[in-house]
């Protein structure tokens, strides 16, 4: 029974935007510590530390959302980066190494899709299959070799800053406005939905699943190449290895923004204060001197504690929980 | 209020006090430090690797005899994991330290580092991996000191050993490190000049083996079945060496030269397993570091310095 001086609809909000109260008490907590925290360099700082896994986030958002996983993003970052620095070191035109980098992680991630839509692989299968064929293709491609010959042009990018803000923060919430109105006012982003609350439901209702599917993954991909674009502009060098374990941190992020791993629900605003959280977090341990082993534990422990306290208090939001309960009893 | 809302609020509470408490907690355990203190940071590429740890070591000692200064120690978790290293650095200069002293994961990435902090203006001292020039320049940034080992010089100690023991004739093979890392660059082309010396030794293979033991087997092993009358080898550092080594039959006929001369491979070598290592000396570089980066902090003008070397074998040990 909800007390006057805390109100449902307050409650609510609280309640749906988990990962905001969280990225809160991150903040409170490492500003009250240590103040160069909270300083405006360091948010400036941190967009540009995440802006990577912040657009491949987006794309795992609605693969998530399709009640689908893909494991293949890490993989897909650093093909795609190679390819795309390999042609600009070739003297290639910039926007057509570009594209080309782009549509390398399209034509993966379509893979991804026509396995999981058309040929009914379980999505972690697949992907799992491409991300080792993807990280070895990048890897064959230079014999393990970084690629870091570029003109100043493509390392330039998006460094630059515009009124005390970076550009690449700036691209970051506009591709964010984007992914955000294709979820929640696009053909696309119902039917994606619907594949993901209810599969059968979806297809009696004449959703095109294999095509959707196909095109979620195609978008991943996509996204996976951005970051990957966006991460080699930064380092001023394409790695095989680079995005390492970036499935996991985009798989946490989307979580801890409030994703449901069974479909369904996704929330791209969610996505992104995820990514910020995870990057926030590292930032600020590191700024209080833990050593990076002693950050991937805390790390582990805030996303299970997070996901696990959501399962907990399930039932004050959809009653799910209550339902297993009766059947139970 | 619900039993949930009761959980939240008290989980909120927990968080704030809990993680208020761990950085109290970590402030206190460094005792009696004046207000005022100067920080240096400094940034390794993994401490998975003896020679960092000791490099390591030896700035403590340093930053110990200057009681008004802090060391903040960091490196990612992975030696080539070029993004997370850009991104401790760039979180040190936001906290605003003195000085720098940061051994690159890769000598090109870590520019963007560099730059912020000019803009910043703290002290930026390169140590050991020598920052590609090209890139700096294109970037417009500049560093205000360098130590490292002379690793050309290495490379020609031991080209110049593995001629003696080969008697200038046979296969040679070598193991590169992290691509794009400019001392295992160097070591190569000393080992490599040194070799102009004797024109009966051939280079049969040349592969990277990113500084890892394991990685040194797994590419060792598929040089050595192409050439099995390998007179010698030289693995650009001892982890690679170290991990060769397990790839070859018991009575060992191929000469076997690491470089480092990390303790795993000090006792290889007084075993008798391998033949030889270079030793940098890692205590010494951590210790010439912290001295530029405080001299630096205090508004001297840092420089260049090389810390020496010397060849290891059972001899002088």
């Amino acid at each position: 029974m909800p007390v006057p001086w805390f109100p449902t609809r307050l409650w609510k909000i609280l309640r749906s935007s988990r990962a905001i109260i969280a990225l809160l008490i991150v903040f409170l907590s490492f500003g009250l510590s240590n103040p160069s925290f909270a300083s405006w360099d360091n948010v400036t700082l941190l967009f540009v530390q995440c802006s990577p896994l912040a657009v491949v986030a987006a794309g795992m958002a609605f693969v998530i959302l399709s009640g689908h996983i893909d494991l293949s993003v890490g993989s897909i970052l650093a093909l795609s980066s190679l390819v795309c620095a390999l042609l600009i070191r070739e003297q290639c035109p910039l926007p057509l190494s570009l594209l080309i980098g782009l549509l390398t992680g399209v034509v993966v991630g379509t893979l991804n899709g026509i396995l999981v839509g058309f040929l009914r692989v379980p999505s972690f299968i697949a992907t799992l299959g491409l991300m080792s064929i993807a990280r070895g293709l990048a890897l064959a491609l230079t014999h393990g070799q970084s690629v870091s010959d570029f003109p100043t042009g493509f390392a330039n990018l998006l460094q630059r800053s515009m009124l005390g803000f970076p550009l690449v923060g700036y691209a970051l919430l506009a591709f964010y406005a984007v992914a955000f109105v294709l979820h929640r006012r696009s053909v696309f982003g119902r039917h994606v939905t619907a594949i993901g609350s209810s599969l059968r439901s979806a297809v009696l209702c004449g959703v095109p699943m294999q095509t959707r599917l196909v095109q979620v993954f195609a978008l991943s991909g996509f996204c996976s190449a951005l970051g990957g674009i966006m991460l080699a502009s930064r380092l001023n060098s394409a790695h095989p290895l680079a995005g390492t374990s970036y499935e996991l941190d985009a798989i946490a992020a989307t979580v801890l923004g409030g994703a449901s791993l069974s479909g369904g629900k996704a929330s791209l605003p969610g996505a992104f204060v995820g990514v910020l959280l995870l990057v926030s977090l590292r930032n600020g341990l590191s700024m209080l001197n833990f050593s990076s082993y002693a950050q991937q534990v805390c790390i582990g422990v805030i996303i299970v504690s997070a996901v696990a306290f959501d399962m907990a208090t399930l039932k004050s939001r959809s009653g799910e929980q209550l339902t297993i309960k009766e059947s139970l009893s | 209020m619900t039993r949930s809302q009761i959980a939240v609020v008290g989980l909120v509470v927990a968080a704030v006090v809990g993680l208020s408490g761990i950085a109290m907690w970590r402030g206190a355990r460094e005792p009696d430090r004046p207000s005022a203190a100067m920080r240096i940071g400094f940034v390794v590429t993994t401490l998975s690797n003896p020679f960092f740890v000791d490099m390591v070591a030896g700035a403590k000692e340093e930053i110990a005899k200057h009681p008004n200064f802090e060391l903040l120690v960091q490196a990612p978790e992975q030696a080539s994991d070029n993004e997370r290293q850009l991104q401790l650095v760039e979180n040190l200069i936001t906290q605003r330290v003195n000085a720098l002293c940061v051994v690159p994961a890769d000598s090109k990435s870590i520019v963007a580092a560099v730059v912020r902090a000019n803009r910043a203006n703290v002290a930026f001292i390169n140590v050991d991996n020598r920052i590609d020039n090209l890139a700096m320049k294109a970037a417009n940034a500049r560093i205000e000191g360098f130590v490292g080992s002379d690793n050309f010089a290495g490379g020609v100690l031991a080209g110049e050993f593995v001629i003696a023991k080969t008697n200038a004739k046979g296969k040679v093979a070598i193991l590169e490190g992290v691509s794009g890392v400019e001392a295992g660059a160097q070591r190569k082309a000393g080992f490599l000049e040194a070799l102009k010396k004797a024109p009966d030794l051939h280079v049969v293979a040349s592969q990277p083996a990113d500084w890892s033991r394991e990685k040194g087997l797994n590419v060792f092993q598929s040089i050595y079945q192409a050439n099995p009358d390998l007179a010698a080898l030289f693995a650009c550092n001892d982890e690679m060496a170290l991990g060769a080594l397990r790839a070859l039959p018991a009575p060992r006929k191929v000469i076997v030269v690491g470089f480092d001369a990390t303790k795993d491979a000090v006792d290889a070598v007084e075993r008798g397993e391998m033949d030889a290592t270079v030793a940098q000396k890692p205590r010494e570089m951590g210790r010439q570091a912290v001295t530029m980066a405080i001299g630096a902090a205090q508004g001297a003008a840092p420089g260049e310095q090389s810390t020496p070397l010397r060849l290891v074998t059972r001899e002088t040990q």
